[in-house]
C-alpha cells in the first residue's frame, strides 16, 4: 500500500495548527496578552537562527513595506488570543475562516500587492456563502 | 460575543495580509530570509508593544511545572508550520492541501473544545462539513462560465 506522506503531513500540520492556537492562547492567559506576544516571537526567534547560521545578507532593493508581515503577525496573536477565550477553538477558527477567504476574495479580485487578477467567480461566491452557513450554524445551534 | 466574534474575523483577515506580504518577501528573497526577518520584526514590534503600555510580570505566576513547558513552544511549532506549508503547497494540490488542513483542524478543535471546556454542540459538527463543502467548491475548477 502506498504511503501518501504529503497528505497525511497535511492532516498533521492542521491538527498541530489548531493546537497552536489553543497553547497561544493559553500562554495569553497567563502571561496576558503583550507578554505572550514577546515570548511567542523569541521562541520562534530562537528557532529559525539555527537555519541561519551560515548566514544572512540583507538583500538590498526590497520595498520596506514587504517586510511588515511580521507586523501584522503581532495583531493575528493579539486577535487571535482575545477571540478564542470567548468563542472556543472551532468557532474561533471558522469565523477566522471567513476572513481569511473574504480578504483573499478581495486581494485576488483587485490583484492588490502586485500579484495577478483573479476576478471573483460564481463558485467562490457560492463558497463564501456556505461558510457564512457554516459558520452561523456552529454558533446559533 | 460579538466582540469576538470580530476579533475572530480580523484574526483571519490580518492572517492573509500577513502571509501575502511575507510571500512577497519570499519571492524577492527566499523562505529562511523571510520567516526570520518575520520573527525579527515580529519580535521588535512586541518589544514596543510592551514597553509603549508599560507592561510588567503579573505579580502571581503560576508554579512553573514540567507539564506546562508546552504553552510557551507556540512559537517554535509557528516557523516549523511555515516550512511545513511551504513545502506541502508545492507538493499537494490546493484543493486537497486547503480540505485536508481544514478538516485536521476542524476536528482537532472540536476535540480540544470537548475536553477543555466539556463543550460540543453536533451544531459544530454540521457547520464544519458546510464550511468543508464551501471550501470544496472554492478550489472545484469553475464549470458554468
Amino acid at each position: 500500500m502506498e504511503v501518501k506522506m504529503n497528505e497525511l503531513l497535511s492532516i498533521l500540520s492542521g491538527m498541530i495548527i489548531a493546537y497552536m492556537n489553543y497553547i497561544n492562547s493559553k500562554l495569553g492567559l497567563v502571561y496576558g496578552n503583550n507578554l505572550s506576544l514577546v515570548i511567542i516571537h523569541l521562541v520562534g526567534l530562537i528557532c529559525i537562527v539555527p537555519f541561519c547560521i551560515k548566514g544572512i545578507t540583507v538583500i538590498k532593493g526590497i520595498p520596506l513595506w514587504c517586510y511588515l508581515g511580521g507586523g501584522i503577525g503581532i495583531l493575528t496573536i493579539i486577535f487571535c488570543n482575545s477571540s478564542i477565550p470567548v468563542l472556543g477553538v472551532t468557532v474561533q477558527m471558522a469565523i477566522s475562516l471567513l476572513g481569511q477567504t473574504l480578504s483573499s476574495v478581495i486581494i485576488d479580485h483587485f490583484g492588490l500587492f502586485g500579484f495577478e487578477k483573479y476576478p471573483l467567480t460564481k463558485n467562490k461566491m457560492i463558497s463564501i456563502g456556505l461558510i457564512i452557513i457554516g459558520t452561523a450554524v456552529m454558533i446559533l445551534w | 460575543m460579538v466582540i469576538g466574534i470580530i476579533l475572530g474575523f480580523a484574526s483571519g483577515v490580518t492572517i492573509v495580509f500577513g502571509r501575502t506580504l511575507n510571500a512577497k518577501l519570499t519571492s524577492y528573497s527566499n523562505l529562511r530570509y523571510s520567516t526570520l526577518f518575520n520573527y525579527i520584526i515580529g519580535i521588535i514590534g512586541s518589544i514596543i508593544i510592551v514597553l509603549l503600555t508599560k507592561t510588567t510580570l503579573p505579580e502571581t505566576l503560576p508554579d512553573f511545572k514540567m507539564s506546562d513547558i508546552f504553552i510557551y513552544l507556540g512559537g517554535a511549532i509557528g516557523v516549523v508550520m511555515v516550512m511545513a506549508n511551504s513545502y506541502l503547497t508545492t507538493k499537494l494540490s490546493s484543493m486537497v492541501f486547503t480540505l485536508l488542513l481544514f478538516c485536521a483542524q476542524l476536528f482537532t478543535g472540536i476535540a480540544i473544545d470537548y475536553f477543555i471546556s466539556g463543550d460540543y454542540s453536533n451544531g459544530k459538527v454540521i457547520g464544519g462539513l458546510i464550511i468543508l463543502a464551501g471550501l470544496w467548491i472554492s478550489n472545484k475548477k469553475e464549470i458554468t462560465k
